[in-house]
């Protein structure tokens, strides 16, 4: 069955619309309805002209040709749920963010030096590869160095103890399928389901991006792709920030489009930045600084590039006596309300926070000695 | 003037062996600590209030990176980037070389011959700085095997530039740091830089607080955020609090010296005062600390008697 649309819905230039219009051309099927000779005499237009109308009027009359690719929101769903997310392995940010970091997005880490974000990154180019039978993903990880942070005998660290946690995962849930699962898994093969690219400059890192669709096509495994840092090289070298801004979004843009494409996971590590403004939402309050002013840390690269991301997570740490307590805030997302949990980096990699019991607690208060009665969830 | 290199996949499998290697700083305490020693690429800071011993360790690390590297070495020369007032610590050096070649005689090492290794050069401003990364330093490290470039020191290099333009100086930091990060990894050369703290009175969880034991106060390295963010590694040097240390008729000759005790043999019942490293930063190890000392054969580990007795 042949639809018809109005001429303005055709993709064809402006003034050719005009033309068809001014001579009583409404829709397509009226174009349809002579031949594009006839077309060019009536309107005045060149015959290529005439025949591209022609054209764009048979595609667009064919059912939902105007909204090709186009799903619903139960197809969507599905799909959704076909996805298994990321995980942490901290579990409470895991239930925040409803199971994990999610593919065909783009999730921006930020948060202080020192605050955990590499060690995060490390920690979820390890947990990607987890079995499709063992819950995960079953996938590869490619991971983009810009700072040189990446330290492969520290991931190895963390992918023997993910290997002792899976095997001690399957042995409990005793079945045979999750036992073999997890007796494939080994510290090298994980290692090597990490592809590691060394970025020098703003100019490598956008060309590595235009490249990745050829890199995917030959590593058709990798789920997730993490980027450390994206602030690093754009905050040097740009003497017009206008500038910078056009080609950081389109950058973005084209990590977002991998993303989708490909059905992975795009991981962000942004820099945070010190300003001395009003203490907007989203920003943790720095005290006052030495002018007097008030100064707010607040993620790097500006407002503009607050709209990229579609889940934001900010790192934050904090001494508690003797303690690093560090936490994760999940500042932006669709899914959840704004919300924060305690996690910790130990030799095993990222994890759940211990519990403080109310003894430990006040052990701190008295400055006593407080390592017996730790408490681990 | 920049050009792009060629992109390159690694599998973290692969990089694993090439990446593993350390350079021990000679006090295995504090490579204890730092999981082996210091990364043999990338930017390590380490930063401390003055007569810490930031210097003391950086010129022993000049030597340490001669060693071969079943010694904990990196078979190269060392650089030497002075930014600091007065003149380049050489004096210092050659003391210390002399320390240093009297331990390992038996592999052959001569003072002259270690100190042949050095570089030195004097750079007076950030955008100095910043030409010899581009221009001259590649030139050096292209004709002889140089492995550490030490900077004494980034906050030096910025006591001529204004506070109130602090986007500016951000931006010089990152495309600093870039610099060398692109050098470290074409030249297989690491880079060390020292930094002063400042005290810091206010909130001390602000970010870049590197804090000591000693609450309401925090040392934090200067330069604040944007250079926190530059470096790979940072390690904070303190002097321990109401330490005793050599005896009163010591105490002169002591603040006259600063820290400088090299030249000092240790005196029979006198002791020497004890230090601390912190790990505040790094991609690969926890935030701990050790004690350790200075004396006549450089930066050691703090003997249990000491540390008792400290």
């Amino acid at each position: 069955m042949a639809v018809s649309f109005p001429v303005a819905a055709l993709v064809v230039p402006q003034e050719v619309k005009a033309k068809l219009l001014a001579h009583d051309y409404q829709s397509s099927a009226d174009v349809l309805a002579v031949t594009p000779v006839q077309l060019s005499r009536d309107c005045a237009m060149s015959t290529s002209d005439a025949q591209r109308v022609s054209a764009a009027s048979a595609s667009a009359s064919q059912p939902h040709a105007l909204l090709a690719g186009a799903k619903t929101a139960l197809e969507l769903l599905d799909e959704e749920r076909a996805e298994h997310p990321i995980v942490t392995f901290c579990k409470e940010l895991d239930d925040v963010l409803g199971g994990g970091i999610r593919c065909k997005q783009i999730t921006e880490l930020c948060g202080e030096p020192g605050a955990g974000k590499t060690q995060m990154a490390m920690q979820l180019a390890l947990d990607v590869q987890i079995p499709v039978e063992l819950g995960g993903v079953g996938g590869q990880a490619l991971y983009v160095d810009t700072e040189g942070s990446f330290v492969p005998d520290r991931v190895e660290q963390m992918a023997r103890a993910l290997c002792t946690h899976l095997r001690a995962a399957a042995a409990h849930s005793g079945s045979a399928a999750d036992l073999a699962a997890a007796q494939r898994v080994s510290a090298s093969g994980l290692l090597d389901g990490i592809h590691v690219c060394r970025v020098h400059s703003h100019r490598e890192q956008v060309a590595l991006v235009r490249m990745l669709p050829a890199f995917l096509a030959a590593h058709p495994l990798v789920r997730l792709v993490v980027v450390d840092s994206i602030a690093f090289h754009f905050r040097h070298g740009f003497d017009d920030y206008g500038a910078r801004t056009r080609l950081l979004l389109s950058h973005a843009l084209a990590l977002l489009r991998v993303a989708v494409r490909h059905a992975l996971a795009v991981l962000l590590v942004n820099q945070v930045t010190t300003k001395l403004a009003q203490p907007a939402p989203g920003s943790t309050a720095a005290g006052a600084d030495a002018d007097g002013g008030a100064s707010v840390i607040a993620p790097a690269l500006g407002e503009t590039w607050a709209h990229v991301a579609n889940t934001r997570i900010q790192l934050l740490k904090a001494r508690v006596g003797a303690e690093l307590e560090r936490s994760a805030l999940v500042d932006k997302s669709a899914t959840t309300p704004r919300v924060s949990v305690a996690f910790q980096v130990t030799a095993d990699g990222v994890r759940s926070a211990r519990r403080r019991t109310a003894k430990r607690v006040l052990d701190e208060l008295n400055g006593g000695a407080h390592g017996e009665q730790r408490v681990w969830q | 003037m920049e050009q792009p290199g060629e992109l390159r996949f690694d599998r973290a499998s692969d990089l694993l062996e090439r990446h593993r290697t350390r350079l021990r700083t000679g006090c295995a305490r504090m490579d204890e600590v730092l999981g082996g020693g210091l990364l043999d690429r990338g930017i390590t800071e380490i930063a401390g209030e003055a007569s810490a011993g930031k210097t003391q360790l950086a010129l022993q690390l000049i030597f340490q990176v001669q060693l071969p590297r079943s010694e904990g070495g990196l078979q190269g020369g060392a650089l030497f980037l002075h930014a600091e007032g007065g003149e380049a610590p050489v004096k210092r050096l050659r003391q210390i070389g002399s320390a240093f070649a009297r331990r390992w005689s038996s592999a052959g090492a001569t003072v002259d011959r270690l100190c042949d290794n050095v570089f030195i050069d004097r750079i007076e401003t950030a955008d100095l700085l910043m030409n010899a990364l581009r221009y001259r330093v590649p030139t050096l490290l292209a004709t002889r095997a140089v492995r550490l470039v030490v900077i004494d020191s980034i906050a030096a290099l910025f006591r001529t530039h204004l506070d109130d333009d602090l986007p500016r100086r951000s931006e010089l930091l990152h495309a600093i740091a870039a610099e060398m990060q692109a050098l470290s990894d074409r030249m297989h050369v690491a880079f060390v830089v020292l930094n002063q703290i400042t005290d810091s009175v206010d909130t001390p969880d602000t970010p870049d607080a590197a804090c000591t034991a000693v609450p309401a106060v925090s040392k934090r390295a200067a330069l604040g955020l944007a250079w926190s963010h530059c470096v790979n590694t940072r390690l904070l040097l303190s002097r321990a609090q109401a330490r005793p240390f050599a005896p009163p008729r010591l105490q002169p000759q002591l603040a006259q010296l600063g820290g400088a005790l090299a030249e000092q043999q240790p005196r029979p019942g006198a002791r020497v005062e004890l230090r601390t490293m912190r790990v505040v930063l790094s991609p690969c190890v926890e935030q701990r600390s050790c004690e350790y000392v200075i004396d006549a054969d450089g930066v050691r580990d703090a003997t249990d008697d000491e540390t008792a007795h400290g």
